[in-house]
């Protein structure tokens, strides 16, 4: 008769309990990494989270629009 | 008899054709006693359009003035984001209102701009010789049509095109020839009245 599959310790109750603990540890990584990667992306995207960063008109002066004015003189 | 009415035929023609010549340059008929140019020319647009390709696209609406004669860009005009695109032509429209300042010297004598006419509205300003009593003199140009009309100038070819990117700064500038531009005339003596026109004007649109 084949034992029921369960980690490695063989006990069902400790395994469980592991999964659980890398599941929680594993969902905290993730959370870290997309926090950190929307915070990237908002900061690159958006000059307000620039100035957030204290860093807006660096941001708007090397990245802004195109800009357009009309002058006049005489001669 | 038939060679001699050639010839006299042939100089009549010619003589018709001084003739014409000088009917449409009334400046051989009335030169200006002297010319000046203004200390301060304002000239309003009221629209900027570029061609992108497939429309005109709207970069400014309104009133924007500027003096010409201290120069500068025109107020609202300035840092403007235009839409993402590649532009190839330009059209300025402006207001045929030119409110000028200015005087001309002859014989010694300045005469000044007032804003009482000297003629027919907006093309002549009557002149006077106190400077204290200098004023502003509101002109247009007849040949763009009525005073305050909008008059669009010729589009513009924009070369290499123009394309909207973060480094652009696309700066062209309306440039109007203002040098002895005033014209001083007067009535025959012995009381002659004297009165401050304004030449033909000459606008481009000088691209960066």
């Amino acid at each position: 008769m084949l034992e029921p599959r369960t980690g490695e310790s063989g006990d069902k109750r400790a395994d469980s309990i592991d999964r659980r603990d890398f599941c929680k540890k594993a969902l905290k990584r993730s959370s870290i990494v997309a926090a950190a990667g929307a915070v990237g992306y908002l900061a690159y995207k958006k000059p307000e989270i620039q100035s957030f960063f204290g860093a807006r008109e660096a941001y708007a002066n090397g990245t802004g629009p195109g800009r357009f004015s009309l002058r006049g003189d005489s001669n | 008899m038939t060679r001699r009415y050639c010839i006299f035929l042939q100089t009549m023609v010619v003589l018709a054709f001084a003739f014409v010549l000088m009917l449409r340059s009334p400046n051989v008929w009335a030169a200006a006693l002297a010319t000046g140019t203004p200390i301060s020319f304002k000239v309003t647009v009221t629209k900027v359009e570029m061609w992108n390709g497939s429309l005109w696209v709207t970069i400014f609406s309104g009133s924007a003035q500027l003096d010409l004669v201290a120069g500068g860009i025109f107020s609202g005009i300035g840092n403007l984001t235009p839409p993402e695109g590649t532009y190839s032509k330009i059209q300025v429209t402006i207001r045929n209102s030119f409110p000028l300042l200015g005087s001309v010297n002859y014989q010694g004598v300045s005469y000044y701009t007032t804003g009482v006419d000297g003629g027919d509205p907006g093309t002549g300003s009557l002149a006077t010789t106190v400077s204290g009593s200098q004023a502003e003199y509101t002109f247009y140009d007849p040949g763009w049509g009525n005073l305050n009309d909008e008059y669009a100038l010729p589009e513009q070819t924009i070369s290499p095109a123009f394309t909207v990117a973060p480094s652009t700064d696309f700066q062209p500038t309306l440039r109007f020839t203002l040098t002895d531009m005033l014209e001083l005339d007067s009535t025959p003596p012995p009381a002659p009245i004297y009165w401050i026109s304004l030449s033909l004007l000459t606008v481009t649109l000088v691209l960066p």
